[in-house]
């Protein structure tokens, strides 16, 4: 071949690409429905991606119940979306998949695995309440490295002191090593009317993390004694009213609308409905209500409240099975612990509470 | 006669000028692919993986597009007045950055954790070039997805500019570039203790970037500039981006562990928090609502300003 014709075919390569760009650039300005369209593609490949993976996974888990396929699963798709950062749109798949492995590894026995993937966890949010506390409830639970999980549960423990959240991890911690009169004395100040205004208890009416979302967009809503209000006149028609709850702690959520006998049929995810009519939110979970395409009837005024709920493990310490072992450990710690005054008072808080959730 | 055709073919202008046109379809080329390179950069950190901070909600691969052309425009229209001394003149301090190409690829390498990482640079002080360390700063994708970066600048514990350690050259969120430094302007007249800040041009390897806001970081050189006595400094802003808590309510005023010291009273271990707890209590312990509390915390602290005043 000669250089001349090597010469035309480079120059007719060059205004091949040049012809190629001007195309994207004229359908840039021309056919914005195709840019679009490309853009929805791309988003939903990208964003919406690992989700799906992530849920096909959890599926394939609960009809299979094999958890070596699950784990190495999720291990790939954490392999996959290793570049995602704390703050991008996809990190709250990847938050998900870190905790839903190292519950799988756990269950399986491979305390090393976890903790390591709980390594990784912490390496991609060092902020992740959730991370901190299962990485410190494996150091206890594994051999020699008690007083190490210990430590981490302590220091967290005094950099948010009022939280139940935190409070509740700790107690976890100490239950899944036996330690049960420990692990029911984190729970003393969230039950006991405290003195501290920045502790809620259990039981508390709370207004946090919440998200509104109401279509028309012209409605707010106002807070009215710790709760919730939003009001609708005869006629309105409701689009959407959806509240999301982000808060970290269990929480039960009651709705309640004044004025009318109209019922409203909200529909929840991520909620346990109860049998008194409220709902009860897990901690962790982002769970919403919503209420859409509704015709309003009458004025109505809908309040919603959420109350701080009873912790799962503080829930399983009040059960009768638990109690001769509850009990006989806050004896115990009450001869040998140097607070006995504490002691005594977390024991007879326990058998108050404990007597009071009989029927 | 087809020996005949080729020596025509030969003689006309069209072959040549097919030869030369490279000469344009290069640089169209180039320009073209620069364009496309920024597009898809842009798209991919501010549509497709910031989406949670509420500025980009919107950003689709069209605005990106725009955006880069609309950059590529600017950058030549400035250049091209620079170069003509077209620039208009006024009166903001030029502050001069350099930072090596391979150091600014390294922080732009995974953003956003990269650029939280200190590069070495020099700064322009008192007609010599010092060296300093710089990283982008701030948490949302409005400091460092874009064309204009926010920066940290530190200064040598021994070389300090004008009693300073660390500052922030902060990029306009808005056009309205007057509302924090005008904050700013307002706590200093008051009285109040506020950072230093100014509103300056830089010019970053020469290349001027536009006007950029100069904040000092708060510490506590803040303290020793203002002629005050060495203590604990909190700053509350643990809720959002790079620093947020995740798995835990996140109210500021209910938990002292959201705050974190920017200057420490060594009198005390530097997790010693008793003041703020005590504070923070005494606020909810109001038994008001909060944002009613807040308000007459503030309005206390202007009266008592403006009684000495």
């Amino acid at each position: 071949m000669s250089v001349t014709r090597l010469l035309n075919i480079a120059i007719a390569t060059l205004w091949l690409l040049v012809l190629m760009g001007a195309f994207i650039l004229i359908s840039w300005q021309s056919q914005a429905a195709w840019i679009n369209q490309l853009d929805g593609w791309v988003r939903d490949q990208y964003l919406l991606g690992p989700e799906r993976r992530f849920e096909l996974i959890l599926t394939g888990y609960e009809h299979t119940d094999n958890s070596h396929i699950a784990i190495t699963q999720l291990e790939a798709l954490l392999q996959d979306i290793d570049d995602v950062q704390k703050g991008d749109e996809v990190s709250q798949t990847k938050r998900v998949a870190f905790g839903q492995l190292v519950l799988l590894l756990r269950r399986n026995g491979n305390l090393e695995q976890a903790l390591n993937w709980t390594q990784r966890w912490l390496g991609f949010d060092s902020r992740d309440i959730d991370a901190l506390l299962t990485r410190a409830l494996l150091l206890m639970t594994r051999p020699n490295s008690l007083p190490e999980g210990e430590l981490q549960l302590a220091l967290l423990g005094a950099k948010f002191p009022n939280s139940l959240t935190v409070a509740s991890g700790r107690a976890t911690a100490y239950a899944s090593i036996g330690q049960l009169g420990s692990a029911f004395r984190y729970y003393v100040p969230f039950i006991n009317y405290s003195a501290n205004p920045l502790i809620d208890s259990i039981g508390d009416l709370v207004v946090r993390d919440w998200q509104l979302k109401t279509k028309p967009t012209d409605k707010t809503w106002v807070k009215n004694n710790r709760a919730l209000e939003l009001s609708y006149h005869k006629g309105e028609i409701i689009d959407e009213l959806t509240i999301t709850f982000h808060s970290g702690m269990n929480l039960d959520i009651e709705i309640q609308e004044t004025q009318s006998s109209q019922e409203l049929p909200f529909l929840s995810r991520q909620l346990l409905a109860t049998n008194n009519g409220t709902y009860l939110k897990n901690a962790g979970s982002y769970a919403s209500l919503s209420l859409k395409d509704f015709v309003v009837k009458q004025d109505i005024t809908i309040r919603i409240e959420t109350r701080v709920a009873i912790p799962e493990t503080l829930a399983k310490l009040l059960q009768s099975n638990m109690y001769p072992l509850v009990l006989a450990q806050l004896e115990q710690d009450q001869l040998e612990q140097d607070h006995f005054e504490q002691n005594k008072e977390a024991r007879l808080i326990y058998q108050e509470l404990y007597n009071a959730r009989q029927p | 006669m087809p020996g005949s055709l080729k020596q025509i073919r030969r003689l006309l202008p069209g072959r040549s000028l097919l030869h030369l046109s490279w000469i344009v379809a290069l640089p169209v080329l180039a320009i073209m692919l620069y364009w496309s390179a920024g597009t898809l950069e842009r798209y991919r950190e501010l549509a497709l993986r910031q989406l949670g901070d509420n500025r980009l909600y919107g950003m689709t691969l069209m605005h990106a597009g725009s955006l880069e052309f609309q950059y590529m425009l600017r950058t030549a229209e400035l250049e091209l007045k620079r170069s003509l001394d077209l620039l208009p003149s006024d009166d903001f301090p030029l502050f001069h950055l350099f930072v090596e190409d391979a150091r600014i690829r390294q922080l732009d390498s995974a953003l956003p954790k990269s650029g939280q990482y200190y590069q070495g640079a020099q700064i322009i002080q008192n007609n010599k070039l010092v060296p300093v360390k710089v990283k982008y700063r701030g948490d949302f994708a409005i400091h460092w997805g874009y064309f204009k970066k926010s920066w940290r600048v530190k200064t040598r514990k021994n070389n300090l500019f004008h009693g300073i350690r660390t500052f922030n050259l902060i990029t306009p969120k808005t056009g309205h570039i007057y509302s924090n430094y005008l904050g700013y302007k307002l706590a200093d007249i008051l009285g109040l203790l506020s950072p230093r800040a100014e509103l300056v041009k830089l010019n970053l390897n020469g290349r001027y970037q536009g006007i950029y806001l100069f904040v000092e970081q708060i510490s506590e050189s803040l303290l020793r500039n203002a002629n005050r006595l060495p203590g604990d400094i909190f700053s509350g802003e643990e809720l959002y981006g790079k620093d947020i808590w995740h798995g835990i309510d996140k109210e500021l005023f209910a938990s002292a562990g959201f705050w974190e010291k920017s200057a420490v009273n060594n009198h005390y271990p530097i997790d010693h928090r008793v003041h703020l707890q005590q504070l923070l209590a005494a606020i909810k312990g109001t038994g008001e609502r909060w944002d009613k509390a807040e308000q007459d915390w503030e309005r206390w602290a202007l009266i008592r300003k403006l009684r000495k005043i």
